[in-house]
């Protein structure tokens, strides 16, 4: 795989909590424009990966990093680093929808005025395409300045997808977006994910095996810390070549 | 410990193992029918021709009912590929667990098939009169071990998991399509020089051709049983 190709890119990157290791020497590529799932048992280190990409960990008192982290080729871990442009461009969608005790327009075009957009025609258009972006828009057209937390739960996900993609970022991380939501909540948004890869870089952490199948072009599986193996993912889910990850994904785990 | 789902599965390829095997030696049974033109035999495997073929003096009342096995045959495929639509249904099984099921799943449906040439072999011992055949049948007992060894070994394969088993099915393959071959010629030039063999050597023409699509089907089943262990595709001929 080319450089230019990887969105983001680790190399031997170990991450501490304290003195506990949560990730050894972590050698990830992810391509641009794919859907890339990391897959693994709970305490593997998937999250911690993934909130490593636009530094969440930094939150976290105690954490220590060494290796490196590339963005787009540019290294993102060091001092020098804007945390929130980088932030801007990574977005992250979490678990539990989380929308701000606001309207709905008022959630979506938050994330822009913080950066300084004032013109209300302007914060119109952001606020018409993001929510169309995530596949919302009609829902909630007619009903723009309601409650966000009127929502349905998949709405309320949807409508975080869509505050993600408010501030421009190239790249969206979801940690177990469809976790809290119902089955039809969770086909839309798989339907999403699949739709967002023409203009962004989607990472995914899922625990439901078949969601990571259905909606992932790329899976690396995670095992106490490392990254145990990374292919395309009908290789990891047809036949993967380790022995570790045939036995979790077929549940002969433990 | 293994739990309730890996257990169904071992148990499920358990079964389809002995569907397997009840097929092949519906195969052999049959083959040994048409042999000792034994229609009492052919008529337990295949049916249908029940007054015919048995002869008894009991009154009818007091007969047993005979299900023949091309009965079972079929009502078992049908419970067995449902068990294993089942299985993907509840537990969306992937790697070597879902290329067991997709190879128990073509297993059945050539178990099936070989059971159904045993039936067809069945009908030809009906069309011939009792006593005994000509020409050692051409030279179909040849054939027929040949056929029957490789859908043992097939099946020795799958419950075993041993690929070596496999090799050298091409060749053994290429043994059978020669066998039919010859025997085709022989069975002509033996019409020709006299035409009374003619009811015994058509039939020898039809089941000279099942055993061939039997020792297909052998081979068949060799690749999938070797896609099953390796997730590598072969071709066996």
């Amino acid at each position: 795989m080319k450089q230019q190709d990887n969105a983001l890119e680790t190399k031997a990157l170990n991450l501490y909590y304290g003195s506990a290791q949560a990730l050894i020497d972590v050698d990830i590529q992810i391509p641009k424009n794919q859907v890339t799932a990391l897959i693994g048992p709970s305490g593997c280190g998937k999250s911690t990966l993934l909130r490593c990409f636009n530094r969440m960990n930094d939150l976290i008192p105690d954490c220590t990093i060494s290796g490196s982290i590339l963005y787009h080729g540019e290294e993102i871990t060091g001092r020098s680093t804007d945390v929130v442009e980088l932030r801007k461009r990574i977005g992250m969608v979490f678990q539990q929808p989380n929308p701000f005790p606001k309207s709905i327009y008022e959630n979506v075009i938050y994330g822009p005025k913080v950066h300084g957009v004032r013109d209300r025609k302007q914060l119109d258009e952001i606020a018409e395409k993001s929510l169309k972006g995530a596949a919302i828009w009609e829902e909630v057209r007619e009903r723009l300045h309601d409650a966000a937390r009127g929502l349905s739960g998949g709405q309320q996900q949807r409508l975080c997808i869509a505050r993600t993609l408010s501030v421009g970022p190239d790249i969206i991380l979801m940690d177990e977006p469809c976790s809290a939501l119902d089955p039809i909540a969770t086909a839309k948004i798989e339907n999403l994910i699949t739709e967002l890869k023409d203009e962004y870089t989607v990472v995914i952490v899922t625990h439901n095996m078949q969601q990571a199948a259905r909606v992932s072009d790329y899976t690396g599986f995670m095992y106490m810390g490392r990254l145990i193996e990374f292919d395309s993912t009908p290789v990891i889910f047809e036949k993967p070549k380790e022995e570790l990850t045939e036995n979790y994904i077929t549940g002969r785990f433990g | 410990m293994k739990d309730h789902y890996h257990k169904e599965l071992e148990a499920y390829q358990v079964s389809v193992g002995g569907y397997s095997r009840f097929a092949i030696t519906m195969l052999r049974d049959a083959f040994d029918a048409f042999s000792s033109l034994d229609r009492e035999l052919a008529c337990e495997i295949a049916g249908g021709m029940e007054n015919f073929c048995i002869q008894t003096d009991e009154p009818a009342m007091h007969q047993e009912i005979r299900v023949p096995r091309k009965v079972f045959l079929s009502l078992r495929s049908d419970q067995l590929e449902e068990q294993g639509l089942k299985l993907i249904a509840l537990h969306q099984p992937v790697a070597y667990d879902l290329r067991t099921i997709s190879c128990c799943m073509n297993l059945i449906s050539s178990a099936e098939r070989i059971g159904r040439y045993g039936k067809d072999i069945c009908h030809c011992t009906y069309k011939l009169p009792e006593g005994i055949h000509i020409r050692g049948m051409a030279r179909l007992p040849e054939m027929a071990e040949g056929a029957l060894s490789m859908l043992e070994d097939s099946l020795h394969a799958f419950q075993t998991r041993d690929l070596s088993i496999l090799e050298g099915f091409s060749s053994r393959d290429d043994v059978i399509d020669e066998l039919r071959y010859l025997i085709y010629e022989d069975c002509i030039s033996i019409m020709e020089e006299d035409p009374r063999t003619i009811p015994y050597c058509a039939t020898y023409l039809l089941v000279d051709r099942y055993l061939e699509r039997c020792a297909d089907h052998a081979c068949k089943t060799a690749e999938k049983i070797h896609y099953m262990i390796t997730g590598e595709r072969v071709d066996i001929r």
